[in-house]
């Protein structure tokens, strides 16, 4: 939580109170800032980042880089909140593929899907990007709600290159949000590719 | 790079290294602003440049207007200058109650559509947000996604929102980004701010 931090006279002290206020409280929960992420230096079949509800912020920013190592131009991939393995993930895409825009909806799934992401048969340095926003991350009493934009590439050729706008939600109410997973629909994560969360702090 | 702060009490020391710490939060660590351009008069682009690779991604945030004869100008995006064949877009708009997609390849910047011209209703500005990840890395082609809303006159119809990817086939890291007009200037009050994300 942020605190705005008062003004100070010279020769005015600064107590371990103000410092745990105005500058710890503020530094470590109260602005946006990074909370964890991980680069890949080798294939990875799955990635978690976790100890998320720890640090106590009301809202989340996603990154994700990604290629996989399938070969495929391209593959699907799918965000899972704290573990949750059964099908109670939801989602809604829409996105734009040369001329044509397509929207497609679940309910009953096993992660948030995203956009596509590059796969071993894309070209060399190529990969996926997707930034989503987890509102409610902490609050009990709503679902964990998402929402983001992609765009990915399988080719150089035409209808090769896709962008879109993610919407996804996990209908729990009561579990903190404290681990994301990220998991390729085929193959693994390749080198390279680099997830990270920041957290979006809230007025005390 | 961040790291959280350690707990304290009164009467404890503040140290060099707590300093430091706190240095490399506020500098690299937080989101914050790196730059912003306000123009108090029309200028023909607006460039920011020397971006240094001390972060991990970029986000600017834009409220444009142009000058131009006409009821919307579009945006063109270019990295470090490159003015060549280098750059691939994907849309998906909806404008009114109709979605469409478009895409451009090899095109000399990333576009984005729409913004209000001098024909458009005072005082109305188009906005943009783009971000930028991992903008410093050399093993691997830039990319970026972009929204914007336009409303460049008060038809339903000509509501819109539009999303746009790009691809910029540069391994180069980032050090300049620029936005211009398919036609005139930017008119005065644009504003555009450039925020760098720490790792």
């Amino acid at each position: 939580m942020f605190t705005s931090v008062p003004s100070k006279s010279a020769g005015g002290s600064f107590t371990g109170s103000e410092y745990e206020a105005y500058w710890r409280a503020n530094m470590n929960s109260g602005v946006m800032r990074p909370l964890g992420g991980v680069l890949l230096d080798a294939d990875v079949a799955t990635v978690t980042l976790s100890n998320l509800s720890a640090q106590d912020f009301w809202a989340l920013l996603v990154f994700v880089e990604a290629r996989s190592n399938a070969a495929v131009t391209s593959t699907n991939w799918r965000m899972r909140i704290n573990g949750d393995a059964s099908a109670n993930h939801g989602y809604n895409r829409g996105w734009g593929r040369n001329v044509t825009a397509t929207f497609d909806v679940g309910s009953t799934e096993t992660g948030i899907l995203g956009l596509n992401i590059p796969g071993g048969s894309s070209p060399a340095g190529v990969f996926g990007f997707t930034v989503l926003q987890i509102m409610g991350a902490q609050t009990s009493g709503q679902y964990r709600v998402t929402s983001g934009l992609a765009v990915s590439k399988g080719s150089n050729a035409s209808s090769g290159m896709y962008t879109g706008f993610i919407g996804g939600m996990w209908p729990n109410t009561t579990d903190p949000l404290s681990t994301l997973t990220f998991i390729p629909q085929l193959g693994s994560f390749a080198t390279g590719s680099r997830f990270m969360v920041y957290g979006i702090g809230d007025i005390a | 790079m961040f790291t959280p702060l350690p707990a304290k009490i009164d009467g404890d020391g503040f140290t060099e290294a707590l300093w430091d710490q706190l240095v490399e939060n506020h500098n690299r660590g937080v989101m914050r602003p790196l730059a912003t351009t306000l123009l108090a008069s029309s200028a023909a682009s607006i460039t920011f440049s020397g971006i240094a690779g001390s972060w991990l991604h970029l986000c600017l945030m834009l409220t444009a207007r142009g000058t131009n004869a006409s009821g919307f100008v579009n945006l063109t995006v270019r990295f470090n200058g490159d003015a060549g064949a280098n750059y691939d877009t994907q849309h998906v708009s909806a404008a009114g109650t109709t979605s469409t997609a478009a895409e451009a390849l090899a095109a000399s910047g990333f576009l984005m559509a729409g913004f209000p011209a001098a024909s458009a209703p005072a005082g109305r500005f188009g906005s943009l947000e783009l971000w930028v990840p991992g903008y410093a890395s050399t093993d691997r082609e830039k990319v970026a996604v972009a929204t914007n809303g336009r409303f460049y006159d008060d038809t339903t119809t000509n509501f819109a929102t539009q999303q746009g990817g790009c691809w910029w086939r540069s391994t180069a890291a980032i050090t300049e980004v620029a936005f211009s007009l398919s036609a005139g200037s930017f008119a005065a009050g644009t504003r555009a701010t450039l925020y760098a994300l720490g790792g």
